[in-house]
């Protein structure tokens, strides 16, 4: 999810990204050593040893970030099609201190509310509103300029609930509108609601990219090292990423095979994430929002309804219910 | 023992009838919604009709003369399958009906003049809806032997299981029957009755005594259901004689299951199955028996050469299946273990089948996955659909059912003639 934001970062002249991280997966730093070849960019991880909430991360790694020049702020949980260049040209205009990208949702009694006037100077947020007060809302992307760090203090601090509210009261924060797709894909299902949003969006700007053919439906996204079978029904809605393995009569709906994963024969799989290097055996059904972990394998002819089942595992027998697989 | 490799002679035995109690409509109901559709003693088993195993163990008796089913269905329904049953076992078999239920012992008695005619020394009598090997000869040798009125065909169960059925104490000696309990509340034995049994003319006319007052069972249970005119043979007859030195026990250990709801249909196929894999091997379909001889209709004899077909991809069979040779099955679906399919069923390619039995003209599409499941006449499991079961709860799916693809069917009963069009567990959809 993070490179999608990355190579958007890349695009519009940003030449370092940091990532604030409070873990660190092998799989996650192979990724960073291709994408920082491919982009030409330099990505550091600046690592949390205790939690620091949003606010805390960014005075961590203030050394990288106070060069002068203002900085982006993502939350990775988060997926758009990224307006960083709006955000930059809005953000040297108006001279405040943060930009914040505000998108329209339809139930914003779920969210945090942003009010602004006319020129998108922010007067207040409203967390969570019982009652209508607006409809734009916090979309977790902002852009600082390098005196927010003396607003910060290296402890765990929320900067969306305590910095805000502040600088807002000053006048120092302007909110920038998005008018694309946004989805926060923290939770399964939102993230394959996420994908399908990202895929229909790719499908307009970069036709090419989308799979076609007897036995692809809809948006589907093959990596070019991926392997398909024979007489398989693959979409809508699918991404199989890099080095994956898809046998012969597979059917894959709204579906996420992450990298090194092997589908065998006349599996069936529907709105469900499956983690790096799986193994599905044949005969399978997997449905409703299943998470596997990385190398998890299922063997033939299982059955798995909505299950989140941790990195390792192997599910030998039905999981007829949801239920989270340690 | 197989039966096939004792030697018989015709004048070790007395000449016998064979009379199976098949019962009615109105008895089968445990068996819907299968029996909404064909009788229960013609829904097969091990891929044949359920009777047929009866009916083909008594032929193979020597000196049977002729076999009587005993019921109250319509005589119509079983005219075709008993002409042709006949005919291939070359025995005579006849459908008397009853106008009502006389009870298991009551319709012998009825019947009786019929039985009797032509002098039959001793007659066996096989309730129908049971599965097991029948060894009726070694049966009926041990009659011979022992020459009692009655005798039982009896089989050591599980402690657990034996309550659900007849029990049975025997002297371990001369193996008489000293107690008898049907369906007891406490334990009282592991050995159960097997519901196949060898009676001589006597015992004919015995019930014919109860019947017309002059013999008395002394139970409370008879004289309740004496309005009725209901003789049970199981607790009119066997229990007042137990303790007499009239009724034997013949003990087996083969396979033997009662078949009431359609659970039971599913294990006893299985059995059935089993048996014939330790036994029959040539009834059972191998990866070998070539696919287009089987379109063809032929059917290998052992030892015989193909000589059709050997080119054709082998089929991908695993364990005990039987798959009648009319049906088309594409070789790369995958079958078994413990499957039957009938006649006319289609199957198509990267489908999966284990645990189940598929009835004449079923079509099973594309990578369609079937377990634990008994699928109906004539329905259509569509690509990518699931249906399955579990031993103690399997899927079932009377005549014409027809599923939309890649659903997942759970534990269902569905009903004759439903469409389902979206995914269902644990229901019974009328």
């Amino acid at each position: 999810m993070v490179f999608h934001q990355i190579e958007a970062l890349a695009a519009v002249g940003v030449n370092e990204v940091v990532l604030a991280v409070s873990y660190q997966p092998q799989t996650m730093q192979d990724f960073l050593e291709s994408e920082q070849q491919k982009l030409g960019i330099k990505i550091t991880c600046s690592r949390e040893t205790e939690p620091l909430g949003t606010a805390g991360p960014i005075k961590l790694a203030e050394s990288l970030l106070n060069d002068g020049e203002p900085f982006f702020v993502l939350n990775s949980d988060i997926i758009c099609d990224y307006p960083f260049q709006k955000m930059l040209d809005f953000h040297r205009k108006h001279g405040g201190m943060g930009t914040i990208l505000v998108t329209q949702v339809e139930e914003p009694s779920k969210y945090g509310v942003v009010l602004f006037d006319k020129t998108g100077k922010i007067e207040r947020f409203v967390e969570k509103p019982p009652k209508f007060v607006g409809n734009r809302i916090n979309a977790g992307a902002y852009l600082f300029s390098p005196s927010i760090l003396q607003k910060l203090v290296l402890r765990a601090t929320s900067i969306e609930k305590e910095v805000f509210p502040e600088l807002a009261a000053e006048g120092l924060l302007y909110a920038v509108e998005l008018d694309s797709f946004w989805a926060d894909i923290g939770q399964p299902k939102d993230y394959l609601t996420g994908m399908c949003l990202y895929l229909s969006n790719l499908r307009n700007k970069d036709p090419k990219s989308i799979q076609y053919g007897p036995d692809f439906i809809g948006n589907v996204l093959v990596d070019p090292s991926a392997k398909i079978g024979q007489n398989c029904r693959l979409g809508p809605d699918c991404v199989i990423g890099r080095d994956c393995v898809v046998e012969d009569g597979v059917r894959l709906i709204r579906t996420t095979l992450l990298p090194g994963t092997r589908v065998k024969s006349h599996s069936w799989i529907s709105d469900s994430i499956i983690g790096w290097q799986c193994t599905i055996g044949e005969w399978v059904r997997i449905e409703n929002n299943t998470v596997l972990g990385e190398d998890v394998s299922v063997s033939d002819e299982i059955y798995v309804n909505g299950a989140s089942v941790l990195p390792h595992k192997n599910v030998t027998t039905d999981i007829p219910d949801p239920t989270i697989l340690m | 023992m197989s039966e096939e490799k004792t030697q018989n002679t015709v004048s070790e035995f007395p000449k016998t009838k064979a009379v199976i109690l098949v019962g009615g409509a109105s008895k089968g109901t445990r068996f819907r919604p299968l029996s909404l559709d064909l009788p229960k003693p013609l829904f097969p088993l091990g891929g044949k009709p359920m009777i047929e195993h009866h009916i083909e163990a008594c032929a193979r008796v020597p000196g049977l003369m002729e076999i009587i089913l005993l019921g109250f269905y319509e005589e119509s329904l079983f005219t075709s399958f008993l002409e042709l049953t006949s005919e291939r076992f070359g025995v005579p078999i006849r459908y008397l009906r009853e106008a009502k239920s006389l009870g298991t012992a009551g319709g012998l008695s009825r019947y009786s003049n019929a039985i009797l005619s032509g002098n039959p020394g001793a007659i066996f009598v096989l309730h129908c809806d049971i599965g097991c090997s029948f060894p009726l000869v070694n049966l009926l040798r041990f009659h011979v032997q022992k020459s009692p009125e009655f005798t039982i065909l009896g089989k050591v169960v599980e402690p657990g299981e034996a309550r659900k059925y007849g029990c049975m104490v025997k002297d371990p000696n001369t193996c008489e029957l000293l107690h008898y309990a049907e369906k007891p509340s406490s334990v009282v034995s592991e050995l159960i009755n097997c519901g196949v049994y060898v009676i001589s003319p006597w015992i004919l006319d015995y019930i014919g005594q109860i019947r017309n007052g002059s013999q008395s069972p002394n139970r409370v249970s008879f004289y309740m259901n004496r309005e009725n005119d209901i003789i049970r043979l199981e607790q009119d007859v066997i229990m007042p004689l137990a303790g007499k030195g009239k009724i034997y026990v013949y003990e087996m250990d083969d396979f033997w299951a009662q078949v009431k709801e359609p659970k039971t249909a599913l294990r006893c196929s299985e059995l059935y199955l089993a048996y014939y894999k330790e036994h029959k091997p040539e009834l059972l379909t191998t990866p070998t028996t070539s696919l287009r001889a089987r379109m063809d209709g032929l059917l290998f004899m052992r030892n015989q050469k193909p000589t059709v077909g050997l080119q054709e991809t082998r089929l991908n069979i695993v364990g005990a299946v039987y798959i009648h040779p009319s049906a088309k099955v594409e070789s790369n679906a995958k079958i078994g273990p413990n499957v039957t399919i009938a006649a006319g069923v289609e199957i198509a390619a990267g489908a999966r089948l284990k645990d189940c039995i598929i009835l004449e003209d079923v079509n099973i599409k594309e990578h369609a996955f079937i377990s634990h499941s008994i699928i109906g006449w004539g329905s259509i499991v569509d690509a990518w659909t699931r249906v399955q079961g579990t031993a103690e709860n399997p899927t079932i799916f009377g005549a014409g059912v027809v599923t939309e693809a890649e659903i997942v069917v759970r534990n269902c009963t569905v009903l004759p003639h439903k469409t389902l069009n979206e995914s269902c567990h644990q229901q019974i959809i009328l």
